[in-house]
C-alpha cells in the first residue's frame, strides 16, 4: 500500500479542519478588547460568597485574570456581626471572618468536573444509574431546542405546565419575572427545603418570618435544633455567640445530637426528636406557674395569654419528661434560669422539620413573648432587611390567562402558611401520582439537585421521569442533571452578579460581582434567562420588551451583562441604598451599610402620617391596600390621639399566643388548625420493625448536598458515618466502624457505624449531603444518602419538607 | 517552508481539530479514506512502509454519532469516563489561603501544600501569555481554556507554519511535552471505542518521534 503524507495538506486545504482555536491578534483585537474588562490587572475585587446562602463578604485577589486568593471582606457586616454598634466599632480593627467553604470557593471555580458546554441526552431512557449518553451541543442548539419547547407550551395555552425550580439567594428576580411573563404560576425555590417551617412559626407569633438573634448582648441563649457555631448559615454566628458567652451568657443547646455547638455550650439537653414543642410548653408551664413572666409586656403586647396559660396548665415537667426524655427537674431549672436571666434569647431553625414543627417553633417563640425577650438588646430581633427593590413586571394577556391556573402544589389555598418558595414535596407527589389539577410537561431546574434534596429519592426519580422535557442549569453534572434532556453549564458565584440584603439586623447591601470571566465563556444565569425571554419575545402588558430594555436608560441593550447591570442599578436606586451599581461598586468592600444601624423596639416606632393617610382602618389597626383597594398587610396600631405605631405585623398587631384566625380553618392534611401552639406527636413514630429515629444535620464542612466535590472540603472531612449511641449499638450487636444496613420502608443504605455517647439513645444520625452517585469524581461514593429512606412529606401548615421525619432499623451488614 | 515541515504542521492541526470538537462525517471520511492517523503514526522519511498496520476503521464515518457521544464523555461531560484535556490539570497545584479562616474544622497543619487536578492554573496563564507574545489569541467562539490540548497542539502547528521551530521546541518542552503523554495514556485507558484509541496511539507515536528529533 502506498500512503502519501501530502494528504494532510489536502485536508487543511479542503477546510475540513474548520476554524481553529487561535487567531492572529490583529484580527481578534477589537472583539477581544471588549471582553477584556478590568480582570487582567492584579487587584483585589470585593464580592460576596455563595458557597452557602450566608453571603459572607469576600475579597478576591485576581492576578493575570486568575483568582488567586479569597479573604474575608471587613466592610461587609456578614462575616463580622449582625448588630451595627459592634460592626461600626470593631470590624475595622478586628477584621472579618469566613468559613472553610468560603476559603475553598476557589476550588469550586477551578473544579475539573465543572460543566463547560451544553449537553443533550441521546438515551431517551431515564433513571438512576442509566447513562444519558450525552452529546455536546452548541449554545445555539441548546437555546433553539429549549425555546422551541417553551414556545410550544405557551402557544398551546399550556405555559402553566412549566415548572421552574431555583436557588433562593441567587438571581431569583429575573427567574420569577420570566415565569410571570411566560405565564406559569409554578415558580418554586429552595426555601421550602430549609426554613419555611420556622418562618411559619414566627409569622404566627409576630407576623415577621425571620427574627435574628442578638447573641452578642444576650445573657442566656436557649437554642433548639440548631448548630449555629458550625451549620450552614451566616459566618458571623460563631463570633457573636462566642462573644456573648465571653460576656457572661449561658448557652444551652437542645438537640438529639451532641453537635459542635453543643460541645461548646454550657449545657447540652439531649431530647427525643420532634418533641421540642412539648419541652417549650413545659418551660412555659413552669414560668407561668411560678409567676416568672413579664406580665406588663404580656398585657401590652400579646393576645391570647389567658388561653395559652390555660393550655400549658397541665403541661407539667413530669408530662414533658415522658414525651421528651428530658428529666423534670432539669426542665424546672432551665425554665427558671431562662425566665430570670435578662436579656435572654430563644431560637430554633431546622430542628422543626417534623409534622409538629410549626407548632413547636411557635411554642418556642412564645417563651420569648411571655418573658418579654423580643425586640430588646440580647433577644430575638426583627431585622430591618431593606435592600434593593424588585421592580414588578406586568404579564401580558397570554401569560395572565395561564397564571390564573392553580399552582401544582396547591399554593396558599392549600397550605395555611404557604411560602412563595412553593412546596417541592407536593410537586413531586403530584408528578408521581398524576392527581394534580394538570400534569406538567417541562421543568427548568436551576442549581437545584432534587434527587439529593427532597425527602424520598425514589419518588423524585419517578417525578422527573414523568416530565416530557427537563432542562438543568448547574455548574456540576448532579444526580438531577442526569435526568435532564438538556444540561446547561452555569456559572459559579465568582463569575456573576447579585445583590445580598440578608442576615443582619439593619439595612445593608453587599454586591456579588464577577471577579473573573466565566471560565468557559458561558452566560451568567440572568443572561441565559434573558436570552430565553428575548427569543420568546416575552413582553409586559404595555408592550415593554423587558428582557431587552435597560431599566435605567430605557434603551434596547444587546449586551445582556450590561442589561443586567442596569437592572441591578434600578433595584438599588429605588431601594433603600438609593445609589447606582457603579456607586455601590465604588463603596468600600462594594457594600452599602445604612448608617442608621440596628434598631430595637421597632414595634413602638410611629407610622409616618403620609402612609397612615392612605391606610385602610379596621378597629384600631391600619392596613396597607392592594391595587384594588382591598386590605393587604398590617402596617400599624392606632392610638387614641389618631397617630399610629407599628406594632407587630400580626392580625392583632400584637404577639399572638392564640391565633384567632386559625379557628375553623384546616391545614393541607385536612386537620383543624389549632389556635394554640399545641404539642402533638409527629406522625411517623418508631415501631417494633423500625425502632430508631433517623435525623440528619449540617456542619461547617459542607453546604447541603452541593459542595461534596470540593477537594479541600473533602480533605477537611472525607465523609460521614452513622452516629449511634454506644448503648444502643450494644443492643443491636454493632461495634464501632462496623458496616451496617440502615433500612426504612422506603429503602436501604449501607453506612459505617460511629459509636458515641453524643447522640440520644433512640436516635441514629448523620451529616446531610453525602452519598453522591454523580456530581464529580471526589463527591461520588463518599458516605450514604438518607433521602432513599425518607417519605416525601411536607409540613401540612408551611409546606416545609420533612427530611428528618424518618424511622429506621439498623443491623450489621 | 519544507514539504515535511508543512506536513508536520498539518498533522498538528489535524490533532488539534480532533480534540477541539467531535469530528463530523466529512472529517471522519477523510481520516478513514486517506489513512491520516496511520500517516501520522509513521511520520518519518518520505514513504510509509508497505507493511504498516492500518489504524483506521472503515466503519468510523458511519459511527459519527457514537463517536460524538464518546467525545463528549471523554472531553466534555464530567464523569468516570472523562479524561481531562488540560495542562493545568496534570501540572499545577492549587493552594488555598486558610490564614483567615474561622472554623472548628481547620487542621491546617495536615493540609497538603497544594492540590493537583484543577483547571485554569498557572499553565493556562503562561500559555496564554506565550500565545499573545507570538501574536495569537484564543478565538472567542472557542469557549475553552488556553491550555486545552486543542489549543496547545494548534499553537505547535502555528509555530512550525511560521518557521519558528525553536519556539515550537521550547513550547513543547515547557508545556505540551510535560503532560501530553500522561493525557494520552489516560485516554488509551478510558476510551472504549477504537477511534480515540487510535487517535491516542497515532499522536503518541508522532510526538515521541518529534521529541526524539528535538
Amino acid at each position: 500500500m502506498k500512503l502519501n503524507r501530502r494528504k494532510f495538506l489536502k485536508l487543511s486545504g479542503a477546510g475540513l479542519l474548520g476554524v481553529g482555536t487561535l487567531t492572529k491578534t490583529a484580527q481578534a483585537l477589537a472583539q477581544e478588547e471588549m471582553l477584556k474588562g478590568p480582570y487582567d490587572k492584579d487587584e483585589w475585587i470585593p464580592s460576596c460568597c455563595n458557597m452557602c446562602g450566608g453571603q459572607t463578604g469576600i475579597l478576591c485577589q485576581v492576578v493575570g485574570g486568575r483568582l488567586f486568593r479569597i479573604k474575608p471582606n471587613p466592610h461587609n457586616p456578614i462575616g463580622f456581626s449582625n448588630i451595627s454598634d459592634d460592626f461600626f466599632a470593631n470590624a475595622a480593627k478586628e477584621g472579618a471572618v469566613m468559613c472553610p467553604k468560603g476559603n475553598a470557593g476557589i476550588m469550586a471555580l477551578y473544579d475539573a468536573d465543572r460543566l463547560k458546554q451544553p449537553l443533550r441526552r441521546t438515551n431517551s431512557k431515564k433513571g438512576i444509574g442509566v447513562d444519558p449518553r450525552w452529546k455536546a451541543i452548541s449554545w445555539e442548539e441548546a437555546y433553539t431546542e429549549i425555546v422551541d419547547r417553551l414556545k410550544k407550551l405557551r402557544d398551546g395555552g399550556e405555559a402553566h405546565k412549566l415548572l421552574w425550580f431555583s436557588e433562593d439567594h441567587s438571581f431569583t428576580h429575573p427567574q420569577g419575572d420570566f415565569c410571570k411573563l411566560f405565564g406559569t404560576p409554578n415558580y418554586s425555590m429552595h426555601s421550602n427545603l430549609c426554613d419555611t417551617g420556622r418562618k411559619a412559626s414566627f409569622k404566627i407569633l409576630m407576623g415577621d418570618e425571620r427574627p435574628l438573634i442578638d447573641a452578642l448582648n444576650s445573657k442566656y441563649m436557649l437554642i433548639f435544633g440548631w448548630n449555629p457555631l458550625s451549620a450552614t448559615k451566616f459566618s458571623h454566628l460563631p463570633r457573636i455567640i462566642t462573644r456573648g458567652r465571653e460576656r457572661g451568657a449561658k448557652l444551652v443547646i437542645v438537640d438529639p445530637h451532641f453537635s459542635y455547638t453543643a460541645s461548646r455550650a454550657d449545657e447540652w439537653v439531649p431530647i427525643r426528636p420532634a418533641t421540642d414543642g412539648a419541652l417549650a410548653l413545659a418551660l412555659a408551664h413552669v414560668i407561668l406557674r411560678d409567676n416568672l413572666q413579664d406580665q406588663p409586656f404580656i398585657d401590652e403586647w400579646t393576645v391570647g395569654f389567658d388561653q395559652f396559660k390555660e393550655y400549658v396548665k397541665d403541661k407539667t415537667p413530669q408530662w414533658a419528661e415522658v414525651i421528651t426524655t428530658v428529666p423534670a427537674e432539669r426542665i424546672e431549672r432551665l425554665a427558671k434560669e431562662f425566665a430570670t436571666t435578662k436579656p435572654a434569647l430563644v431560637d430554633v431553625w431546622s430542628g422543626t422539620h417534623h409534622t409538629n414543627g410549626v407548632y413547636a417553633g411557635w411554642a418556642i417563640g412564645a417563651l420569648a413573648a411571655i418573658t418579654g425577650n423580643i425586640e430588646k438588646p440580647g433577644t430575638l430581633v426583627l431585622p430591618n432587611a431593606k435592600g434593593g427593590k424588585h421592580i414588578e413586571v406586568e404579564p401580558d394577556a397570554v401569560a395572565a390567562k395561564t397564571l390564573k391556573e392553580p399552582r401544582l402544589d396547591g399554593g396558599k389555598d392549600k397550605w395555611p402558611y404557604f411560602h412563595k418558595s412553593g412546596v417541592y414535596m407536593e410537586i413531586i407527589n403530584r408528578l408521581v401520582d398524576g392527581k394534580g389539577p394538570y400534569q406538567p410537561k417541562m421543568a427548568m431546574i436551576v442549581f437545584q439537585n432534587l434527587l439529593m434534596s427532597v425527602a424520598g429519592t425514589k419518588n423524585a426519580e419517578k417525578a422527573l421521569k414523568n416530565l416530557e422535557f427537563v432542562v438543568v442549569v448547574d455548574t456540576m453534572l448532579s444526580e438531577t442533571a442526569e435526568f435532564a434532556d438538556i444540561v446547561v453549564p452555569g456559572t459559579t458565584y465568582l463569575e456573576r452578579y447579585d445583590l445580598n440584603t440578608h442576615w443582619v439586623t439593619w439595612p445593608a447591601v453587599g454586591l456579588r460581582q464577577p471577579v473573573v470571566k466565566p471560565l468557559f465563556g458561558q452566560p451568567a444565569e440572568y443572561e441565559f434567562v434573558s436570552e430565553l425571554g428575548r427569543r420568546l419575545g416575552l413582553k409586559e402588558a404595555n408592550g415593554n420588551d423587558v428582557f431587552w430594555v435597560g431599566r435605567t436608560s430605557g434603551e434596547r441593550i444587546e449586551d445582556k451583562k450590561r442589561w443586567y447591570e442596569e437592572w441591578l442599578s434600578r433595584e438599588l436606586k429605588e431601594g433603600e441604598p438609593k445609589i447606582t451599581l457603579e456607586e455601590l461598586k465604588a463603596l468600600p468592600g462594594a457594600t452599602w451599610v445604612s448608617p442608621n444601624g440596628t434598631k430595637y423596639h421597632k414595634h413602638l416606632d410611629p407610622v409616618p402620617g403620609d402612609k397612615l393617610k392612605d391606610a385602610l382602618i379596621e378597629g384600631n389597626l391600619a392596613f396597607s391596600k392592594k391595587k384594588d383597594g382591598t386590605k393587604d398587610k398590617p402596617m400599624g396600631m392606632l392610638k387614641a390621639d389618631g397617630t399610629a405605631i407599628h406594632g407587630f405585623f400580626t392580625p392583632s398587631g400584637k404577639l399572638e399566643l392564640y391565633a384567632a384566625k386559625h379557628v375553623g380553618k384546616k391545614d393541607a392534611a385536612g386537620h383543624d388548625l389549632a389556635p394554640l401552639p399545641v404539642y402533638e406527636p409527629r406522625e411517623w413514630q418508631p415501631s417494633q420493625e423500625y425502632p430508631l429515629f433517623l435525623i440528619n444535620w449540617k456542619e461547617a464542612s459542607q453546604t447541603h448536598s452541593r459542595t461534596q466535590n470540593n477537594a479541600f472540603l473533602a480533605e477537611l472531612k472525607a465523609t460521614d458515618g452513622l452516629r449511634i449511641n454506644a448503648k444502643t449499638a450494644v443492643k443491636f450487636g454493632i461495634q464501632d466502624k462496623d458496616w451496617v444496613w440502615v433500612e426504612s420502608p422506603y429503602g436501604k443504605i449501607k453506612m459505617r457505624a460511629e459509636l458515641t455517647e453524643g447522640i440520644h439513645p433512640e436516635v441514629v444520625g448523620t451529616q446531610h449531603g453525602w452519598g453522591h452517585w454523580a456530581m464529580g469524581k471526589i463527591a461520588k461514593g463518599r458516605g450514604a444518602h438518607t433521602g432513599f429512606l425518607a417519605k416525601t412529606i411536607a409540613c401540612p401548615l408551611s409546606g416545609q419538607s420533612l427530611n428528618k421525619e424518618i424511622c429506621v432499623r439498623v443491623s450489621r451488614a | 517552508m519544507s514539504a515535511e515541515l508543512e506536513e508536520k504542521t498539518a498533522v498538528y492541526f489535524l490533532f488539534s481539530r480532533l480534540f477541539r470538537e467531535a469530528p463530523d462525517g466529512a472529517l471522519l471520511r477523510s481520516v478513514t479514506e486517506q489513512k491520516l492517523l496511520t500517516l501520522a503514526f509513521c511520520f518519518s522519511g518520505d514513504a510509509v512502509p508497505g507493511n504498516t498496520t492500518i489504524l483506521e476503521d472503515p466503519d468510523w464515518p458511519a459511527r459519527v454519532d457514537d463517536i460524538a457521544v464518546e467525545y463528549t464523555s471523554l472531553f466534555v461531560a464530567p464523569g468516570e469516563k472523562a479524561v481531562s484535556p488540560y495542562e493545568s490539570y496534570y501540572c499545577d497545584r492549587l493552594t488555598i489561603d486558610t490564614s483567615t479562616a474561622n472554623s472548628c474544622y481547620f487542621r491546617s497543619e495536615s493540609l497538603p501544600e497544594g492540590m493537583k487536578g484543577f483547571l485554569g492554573g498557572e499553565s493556562a496563564v503562561q500559555v496564554q501569555t506565550i500565545y499573545e507574545a507570538e501574536g495569537f489569541r484564543k478565538v472567542t467562539a472557542f469557549h475553552e481554556l488556553p491550555d486545552h490540548a486543542a489549543c496547545e497542539l494548534e499553537f505547535m502547528g502555528r509555530m512550525l507554519q511560521a518557521g519558528k521551530e525553536d519556539a515550537a521546541e521550547a513550547f513543547f518542552k515547557e508545556h505540551l511535552g510535560r503532560w501530553i503523554f500522561v493525557f494520552l495514556n489516560h485516554l488509551t485507558k478510558q476510551t472504549v471505542s477504537n477511534f480515540y484509541q487510535k487517535v491516542a496511539l497515532s499522536l503518541e507515536r508522532f510526538i515521541q518521534r518529534e521529541e526524539t528529533q528535538q
